[in-house]
C-alpha cells in the first residue's frame, strides 16, 4: 500500500584518505516508506553523519544501491544530484544554515528560484509555508531578528516549500532550549500524521521517542531496526 | 529566472560589503578613467595637428634639396612655368637672425621668401600689408614681423614704419602677421619675413632653403609631383636629388604618428585596468571564501554548478562594469578639466566603447576563476566550514 520513499541496499562507503581507508558504512540495508517518521541514531563516528549525507544525495555510496522515489542515484551528475536534492528532499540542520542578509520570506524563497515557476508563484507558495510553521508575521525578518525555535521554523518552512517527498533533519534540535525542542518536534508530528515521510538524525532518545521507528547504526553497521515504541518499554 | 536570481544574489554579495566593492572598483574606475583620458589627449594632439597642416591648404607641395643640389630662385620659377598643374611656386630662405630696433634686441626665424609664398601658406597681415613681387625685384628692404616679435622688440608701441636692423641693414616695417599661435611646440609668431632676394644679399648667398609650390587643384597633386620629380631627374640626372612631399603625405604621415602615440597612451592605461582586474580577482576569491556555507546551503536546496557560476561571474562583471561607467565620468571630467587648462582633449564614442568593453572583458576574465572556484564547491564540506 504504501510505496517506498528510500530503498537503500547493501551500501558502503569508504573514505579514502591515501594512508588510511576509513568505512564509515559497511553495508547497510534498509527502505523507508511513504508516512513513516525514522529516527536514524548511534554514537558520534557510528556513520549516521555519512548515511544521512547518502540519502540527502550530497555524497555518493561507494559500493550498493539508494533509490529515492524510484529514481537510482548511481551514476548522476553533480548537476543531476542537485536536481533530486530540489525536487524530492527538504532539508533541516543543527545549525539552521539560513542566509543571514536575507529574510525569512526571502530564505524560503530560496529552493524555489532552482525551479522553473513564475516569481510570484513562489512568492505564494513560500508565503504558505512560513503561515504553516506559524511565522506569517516574522516573514520580513532577518534571522539574526529571530528566536533559535524561530530560524528552525524558517528551516522547515524553507523545506516545505518544494512539497518534498522526504524530510531530512540533521539534529534538528540540537541548537534548541527544551521548550523549542518540544514544539518542533510537535511540529513535525503534526506534520508525518499528515503525510509527510520524516528522517530525523539525532542522539537524543526523547527527540527519537516522538518517531515510528528507530534504525540504530554503530560503527558503519545496522544494529537495530525497531518499532519506537520497544524502546519506551525498555 | 535562474540570470534573476544570479542578478540578486550578486547585488547582495556587492551590498553586503560596500567599502570592499567600492575600493575594488576603484582599480577600474582608475583603469577606465586613465584610457579614456589619455586617448583623449592623444586624439585631440592628433586633431590639432592636423587642422594646423589643412590651414595651410591641402593642395601645397614642398619641395626641399636631399643635400648636394643646390636650389636657387629660378628652379621655382621653372616649376611654375612648366608645370601645368602647379598654379605658382616660391622660394623660401630659412634661417635665424638677431633683430636690433634702437637699443633693444631679438633673436627671431627669418623667412626670405618670393612674392607668391604668402599666398601659398594663406599668410594674412594684422596690420599694414605684405610684400608683393615688385619688393622681391627690387631687393626692396620691407619687413613683415610676427607678434612676437613686435611684442620684443617695441614693446607695446606700434611697429608700423620702425626701422629693424639685420646685420647692419635697416627693413621697415610694412606689416604685422596675424597670430598663429604655437604649432608642435615651437611659437608661429616669433617670425620675420623680408623677400628672399634681399634676405639673400644680406646674408651673401644665392642659396634658398626650399620651393613652396601650390597645385591647381587638390585632385592633381600627385601628378604635380611627379611632374616636378621628373623636371629635377632631368636637370640633375639622378632620382634622388630633391624630396617632394605634398601636404596630403604630410597629413598621411602625421596621422600615423600621432595614431600610434593614442595606441601607445591607450595601451599603457590599459595596463592600470588589467591591475584593476587583478583586484577584482582578488576580492572575488576572498567573497568565494567567506561565502563557502552560503554556496553550500544553495547546492543542498539544489543550485546546481551553472547556478553558482553564474551568480558570481554577474557579481565580478557587474563591480566591473560599475567601474567603467563611473571610469568613463571621471574620464569626461578628466578631459574637461584639461581642456580647461587649454589643451585639446576629445572623448570620441569609440573610446567610451574601448572601455565599456574592455572593463566587461576585464570583469569576465576575473571572474571566471573564482566563479569556478565556488561552482566546484563540494556541498558537504561548505555547509560544514566556519
Amino acid at each position: 500500500m504504501c510505496e517506498a520513499v528510500v530503498q537503500i541496499t547493501d551500501v558502503h562507503r569508504i573514505y579514502d584518505t591515501g594512508a588510511v581507508q576509513v568505512h564509515a558504512l559497511r553495508g547497510v540495508s534498509f527502505d523507508i516508506h511513504s508516512g513513516e517518521m525514522v529516527a536514524i541514531m548511534g554514537p558520534s563516528g557510528s556513520g549516521k553523519s555519512t548515511l544521512m549525507h547518502t540519502l540527502g544525495c550530497l555524497d555518493r555510496p561507494t559500493h550498493g544501491r539508494y533509490l529515492l522515489a524510484g529514481e537510482d542515484i548511481a551514476d548522476r551528475s553533480d548537476d543531476e544530484l542537485a536536481r533530486l536534492r530540489n525536487r524530492y528532499l527538504g532539508f533541516v540542520f543543527q545549525e539552521f544554515n539560513l542566509l543571514p542578509s536575507m529574510t525569512a520570506l526571502d530564505n524560503v524563497i530560496l529552493p524555489l528560484t532552482y525551479r522553473p515557476m513564475a516569481q510570484a508563484r513562489r512568492r505564494e507558495r513560500a508565503e504558505q509555508a512560513l503561515e504553516q510553521v506559524g511565522l506569517a508575521d516574522r516573514m520580513h525578518h532577518r534571522p539574526n531578528q529571530l528566536s533559535g525555535g524561530q530560524k528552525q521554523r524558517v528551516a522547515v518552512a524553507r523545506s516545505l516549500a518544494t512539497d518534498p517527498s522526504l524530510l531530512l533533519a540533521d539534529e534538528p534540535t540540537g541548537n534548541l532550549d527544551s521548550e523549542a525542542q518540544e514544539d518542533l518536534m510537535r511540529f513535525l508530528t503534526g506534520l508525518n500524521a499528515d503525510g509527510m515521510t520524516v528522517v530525523i538524525v539525532t542522539h537524543e532518545e526523547d527527540v527519537a521517542g516522538h518517531c515510528g521507528r528507530i534504525i540504530r547504526l554503530l560503527d558503519g553497521e545496522m544494529v537495530a531496526d525497531e518499532p519506537a515504541g520497544e524502546v519506551a518499554n525498555r | 529566472m535562474i540570470l534573476r536570481e544570479g542578478l540578486r544574489a550578486a547585488w547582495m554579495g556587492i551590498t553586503g560589503n560596500i567599502l570592499r566593492s567600492a575600493l575594488t572598483t576603484l582599480g577600474i574606475i582608475i583603469g577606465v578613467a586613465a584610457v579614456i583620458t589619455l586617448i583623449g589627449v592623444g586624439q585631440g594632439a592628433q586633431a590639432d595637428i592636423t587642422q594646423e597642416i589643412n590651414r595651410l591648404g591641402t593642395n601645397s607641395i614642398l619641395i626641399a634639396s636631399r643635400g648636394e643640389y643646390r636650389f636657387s630662385s629660378e628652379d621655382a620659377d621653372e616649376i611654375a612655368n612648366r608645370v601645368p598643374t602647379v598654379q605658382r611656386a616660391a622660394p623660401v630662405l630659412t634661417t635665424t637672425l638677431a633683430l636690433r630696433w634702437g637699443t633693444e634686441t631679438h633673436r627671431a626665424n627669418a623667412e626670405g621668401a618670393g612674392g607668391s609664398y604668402a599666398d601659398i601658406i594663406g599668410l594674412e597681415v594684422e596690420q599694414g600689408r605684405l610684400f608683393d613681387e615688385d619688393d622681391v625685384k627690387n631687393r626692396g628692404r620691407v619687413a613683415v614681423i610676427g607678434s612676437t616679435v613686435a611684442d620684443e622688440l617695441f614693446a607695446g608701441r606700434s611697429p608700423m614704419g620702425e626701422s629693424i636692423h639685420i646685420q647692419g641693414q635697416s627693413f621697415t616695417v610694412i606689416g604685422i602677421m596675424r597670430p598663429q599661435g604655437a604649432a608642435m611646440g615651437q611659437d608661429r609668431d616669433n617670425l620675420i619675413m623680408v623677400p628672399i632676394t634681399t634676405l639673400q644679399r644680406t646674408l651673401r648667398t644665392d642659396r634658398i632653403s626650399m620651393i613652396y609650390a601650390q597645385g591647381t587643384s587638390s585632385e592633381d597633386i600627385d601628378l604635380a609631383t611627379s611632374h616636378i620629380e621628373r623636371i629635377f631627374e632631368v636637370l640633375t640626372g639622378r632620382d634622388d636629388s630633391i624630396a617632394v612631399t605634398s601636404q596630403s603625405q604630410i597629413l598621411e604621415i602625421v596621422d600615423a604618428i600621432t595614431g600610434t602615440l593614442t595606441v601607445m597612451l591607450g595601451a599603457i592605461a590599459s595596463i592600470s585596468l588589467v591591475v584593476g582586474g587583478i583586484g577584482i580577482m582578488n576580492i572575488m576569491l576572498v567573497s568565494v571564501k567567506e561565502r563557502t556555507r552560503e554556496i553550500g546551503i544553495r547546492k543542498a536546496v539544489g543550485a546546481r554548478r551553472r547556478d553558482i557560476l553564474l551568480q558570481f561571474l554577474i557579481e565580478s562583471i557587474a563591480l566591473s562594469l560599475g567601474g567603467g561607467f563611473l571610469g568613463i565620468l571621471s574620464g569626461w571630467g578628466l578631459t574637461a578639466l584639461i581642456r580647461f587648462f587649454g589643451l585639446t582633449a576629445i572623448i570620441t564614442p569609440s573610446s567610451v566603447l574601448l572601455a565599456c568593453g574592455f572593463s566587461a572583458a576585464v570583469g569576465l576574465a576575473s571572474g571566471v576563476y573564482p566563479a569556478m572556484q565556488a561552482a566546484r564547491l563540494d556541498p558537504i564540506q561548505s555547509l560544514r566550514y566556519e
